[in-house]
């Protein structure tokens, strides 16, 4: 049987005993006058009594109707009469104590078992308080007397010693079981309480230590990734630094030894010199033919597959979804005709310039705009994010300056309206290197 | 909140159907209105009435014509001996008469009880009926607290007897209405004798007289009004019960029987007037008493009181709780205060009205000549009187089992000659003890 079953178990038992006492006391009230009329000994039963006893049906009546009452409201209450239930049943229990000469009040321990349990905080204390002081003030001796009230003990006197004393422990006994079962009921719904208050506990200790565990995996994986990103960019300076000795060193390190013969052969043998000029540009030719396969190899793959337009579009799109700010594009000519280099630039300005964008500046909107002005080309980027007064020349500013530079173009920030950047770069229509 | 709403409608519903049963209930009961009346057969003084209930009935007859619809019942035959029982036993099990008559040592346990509907706002409101119209013993009788719980309906004065061919014979005259202790000492005194010289009196002073009458004739009485202590440590207590103890001193230590007093051996007994009633009157005069005089005066005083004695009253009350007091305080005022139900008393029954217009009427008095032959009439010259000095015992809760104790007591105390005040302080304890119990 599981705490609740029980708790119900004993909430039933004590409402029987209850109506049995109930029963028992009327059975006195009622019964004893009646016997002392047959004995003809209701004279001397009378002289016993403080005051008269009320009449029989009005004795037995009202009790049983409120003891009726009292049951349905116990056994058929709903769960939405409960507030109804909090002062109907208290009162109830209240009035058959009186009805019963208050010789008998644990019909209000009965009404505390069978309400305890559905108040919580503030309203138990005052709803335990309020029943605890009308079981003290129905456990004096002093009313009863007052009211013109016959108790159980005057009824008694009229039996002999024997039958009086059986009687007398019988009322006590059954006072004795309401109470113990009263305190029964009262461990067993303390000790489920506490199991209740164990197991949230428990969850909540589990709960906690699951937390940290995430805490310190989520760390790990952030260590893991500025590792493995160290590490890619070792790789990527690694393999610039073996390109660059491979291809440019190579091709200078034999014009510059050509150049040196060059030099030499000039005055001997100017045919020589100039033969040995033509193998020098070839070599050059060679060695810029190298460097641009290694620069092309170094080229955003986008560029790879697509014009400069779709690769800004998709490069917008795609930082707009994985931001969720809100990047718009501005072409204003279609037409570019931007050598290699001039595009890888202008797709890492861009790309560079939104990403600071929304990583530093924490811009929800940002606006790209691309157009030609004179025999230049103008890339604008500007968000609505935080700004910067004094822009740190962070290693993307730097880079960003110095592809221009490389290019004759320049670069112009402004970090008091949100930030803005502003790159001109010089066109060489029609050229290529 | 509809199920509230519900549960608030099935329970005003509940309220109703009930006052609805209510109100056809006592709709049903108020066509005809029935009184339940409780009441004894026979005299409560054991005087030989013909018909016991004639005055009953005729005030009943009276009361239902002066209040169509209303129906007065009541059970016959309850003799007296039962009536306490029986009206005890009929509130026990809650079927209590409306009105009932109050046997003197009744009273004191139904007032405790709270069986008694107070009557003074009644008799306050109700212009026809003053307390000042009753003997004052009588209507102090149904009174504790300085609260009227019941009217008194018929009483009986205690009056002394006295053998006239006794006294003429020893050459005394009879007293006077106004006669004291030791003039009644005296006349014992002289009375008491051997005549067949066996040594031992066979002629007595008196018979009967106790220590209670010669209390009640020296103004004192054995508890105070509330019953919550006993006045035997006051000097006329002592005084009476000094008296009583002289006079049962003077015959030695006989039994004095009633046969004595039949035969006109005894001068002087405490005697009902209900028994002078019964005895003066042919045929009864002739069975009893027939071989002397006599007539009956008030009884003697004590030195710090008057010629009274203690009045026994049977009362009639309304119970607290019938539902129909105005009608039963109707039929109580038809019992207690009208002219023609008292004065039957006087034809119809052996004892006397506590109405002064009654008592004192010259109808009454003609009656009561009526029924008396030739000059022994001192009695009823001495009526009004008695009853005006009358005194009544104060009635308590308990005061049956207090007066027991108290008589147990006292006749010990007189009984050792060496210490009675020694014994009446003892009693006087006692007695507080078991009344502040």
């Amino acid at each position: 049987m599981d705490t609740g079953n029980s708790l119900r178990f004993f909430r039933r038992l004590m409402l029987v005993l209850n109506f049995m006492i109930c029963g028992y006391l009327l059975y006195i009230y009622v019964g004893t006058p009646c016997r002392a009329v047959q004995q003809s000994a209701g004279l001397r039963f009378a002289q016993e009594l403080n005051a008269l006893p009320e009449e029989p049906w009005k004795l037995f009546g009202i009790p049983l109707g409120l003891c009726i009452l009292l049951l349905v409201s116990a056994c058929y209450r709903r769960k939405e009469s409960f507030y109804a239930a909090l002062w109907l049943e208290p009162l109830l229990c209240l009035l058959i104590t009186f009805g019963l000469h208050l010789d008998y009040n644990g019909l209000l321990l009965l009404a505390i078992v069978d309400l305890v349990d559905g108040l919580r905080g503030r309203r138990r204390v005052l709803f335990l308080g309020g029943m605890a002081s009308l079981y003290l003030l129905t456990s004096m001796d002093i009313l009863p007397p007052q009211m013109n009230m016959v108790t159980v003990a005057e009824y008694l006197t009229f039996y002999g010693t024997h039958s009086r004393q059986f009687l007398q422990n019988m009322l006590s006994l059954f006072s004795a079981l309401n109470l113990i079962l009263f305190l029964i009921y009262m461990v067993l719904l303390v000790g489920q309480r506490t199991e209740e208050n164990d197991a949230a506990a428990r969850l909540n200790r589990e709960l906690e230590q699951a937390n940290g565990k995430l805490v310190l995996l989520n760390e790990r994986l952030k260590a893991y990734a500025a590792e493995s990103e160290r590490m890619a960019e070792t790789r990527e300076r690694n393999r610039l630094a073996r390109e660059i000795h491979d291809t440019l060193g190579h091709t200078l390190t034999g014009i510059t030894a050509g150049a040196d013969a060059c030099i030499e052969m000039l005055e001997i043998s100017p045919e020589m010199a100039k033969k040995q000029m033509e193998r020098i540009a070839a070599a050059a030719r060679q060695g810029m033919n190298e460097v641009r396969r290694s620069v092309s190899a170094l080229r955003p793959d986008a560029l790879e597959r697509l014009q400069l337009p779709e690769a800004l579009r998709q490069l917008c799109e795609e930082m707009q979804q994985t931001s969720r700010a809100l990047v718009r594009l501005r072409l204003e000519t279609q037409e570019l005709r931007l050598s290699a280099d001039e595009e890888d630039a202008v797709y890492r300005i861009v790309q560079e310039s939104v990403t600071n964008a929304i990583r530093h500046g924490q811009a929800s909107e940002v606006w790209v705009s691309i157009a030609p002005i004179d025999r230049g080309l103008t890339i604008i980027v500007q968000d609505n994010g935080i700004g910067c007064k004094t822009p740190k020349p962070g290693f993307g500013l730097r880079h960003m300056a110095e592809r221009l530079r490389l290019l004759g173009g320049t670069l112009r920030t402004d970090g008091t309206n949100g930030f803005r950047i502003e790159a001109n770069l010089p066109l060489r229509w029609g050229d290529s290197v | 909140m509809t199920r509230m709403k519900s549960y608030g409608k099935r329970l005003l519903a509940g309220l109703l159907l009930t006052l609805a049963c209510t109100g056809i209930v006592y709709g049903c009961e108020g066509r005809i209105r029935v009184l339940r009346v409780g009441v004894f057969s026979g005299s409560y003084w054991d005087a030989p009435i013909g018909n016991s209930c004639a005055v009953i009935d005729a005030a009943i007859e009276r009361f239902e014509a002066e209040h169509p619809g209303v129906q007065v019942e009541y059970t016959s035959g309850i003799l007296k001996r039962d009536y306490s029982e029986w009206l005890i036993g009929r509130f026990l099990v809650g079927r209590e008469p409306d009105i009932f008559m109050i046997l003197p040592e009744d009273f004191g346990m139904l007032y405790g009880l709270g069986a008694l509907e107070p009557l003074d706002q009644w008799i306050e409101r109700d212009g026809e009926v003053s307390q000042k119209d009753f003997y004052f013993a009588a209507l102090e009788g149904g009174r504790t607290k300085d609260i009227q719980y019941a009217l008194p309906y018929e009483c009986v004065p205690t009056l002394m007897f006295v053998n006239k061919s006794l006294l003429r014979e020893e050459g005394i005259a009879v007293p006077e209405s106004d006669w004291s202790w030791e003039q009644f000492y005296d006349i014992c005194a002289a009375v008491t004798r051997d005549l067949d010289g066996d040594g031992k009196p066979d002629r007595f002073g008196s018979y009967g007289y106790t220590w209670r009458d010669a209390l009640a004739s020296n103004g004192i009485a054995v508890f105070s009004e509330d019953g919550a202590h006993s006045l035997l440590a006051y000097p006329q207590a002592a005084e009476a019960a000094a008296f009583a103890q002289c006079l049962s001193a003077l015959y030695q230590g006989c039994e004095i029987s009633a046969r004595d007093f039949d035969q006109g051996r005894v001068a002087f007994r405490p005697f009902l007037f209900s028994d002078y009633r019964t005895y003066q009157p042919y045929p009864w005069r002739i069975k009893r008493y027939s071989s002397f005089e006599w007539d009956c005066i008030p009884m003697p005083s004590g030195p710090s009181g008057s010629n009274s004695s203690e009045l026994s009253t049977v009362m009639a009350g309304i119970s607290s709780r019938t539902g129909k007091t105005g009608l039963a305080w109707e039929f109580l005022k038809e019992l207690t205060c009208s002219e023609e139900t008292q004065s039957m008393l006087f034809t119809d029954s052996h004892g006397a009205s506590a109405l002064r217009r009654v008592t004192q009427s010259k109808q009454t008095r003609l009656v009561l000549r009526q029924d008396t032959p030739g000059e022994s009439r001192l009695a009823l010259e001495a009526l009004p009187g008695t009853m005006e000095q009358a005194i009544a015992a104060p009635r308590f809760r308990n005061d049956r089992q207090a007066n027991l104790l108290a008589d147990s007591l006292v006749e010990a105390a007189i009984a050792d000659e060496q210490n009675l005040d020694l014994q009446l302080a003892r009693a006087h304890r006692e007695l507080e003890e078991f009344l502040n119990r």
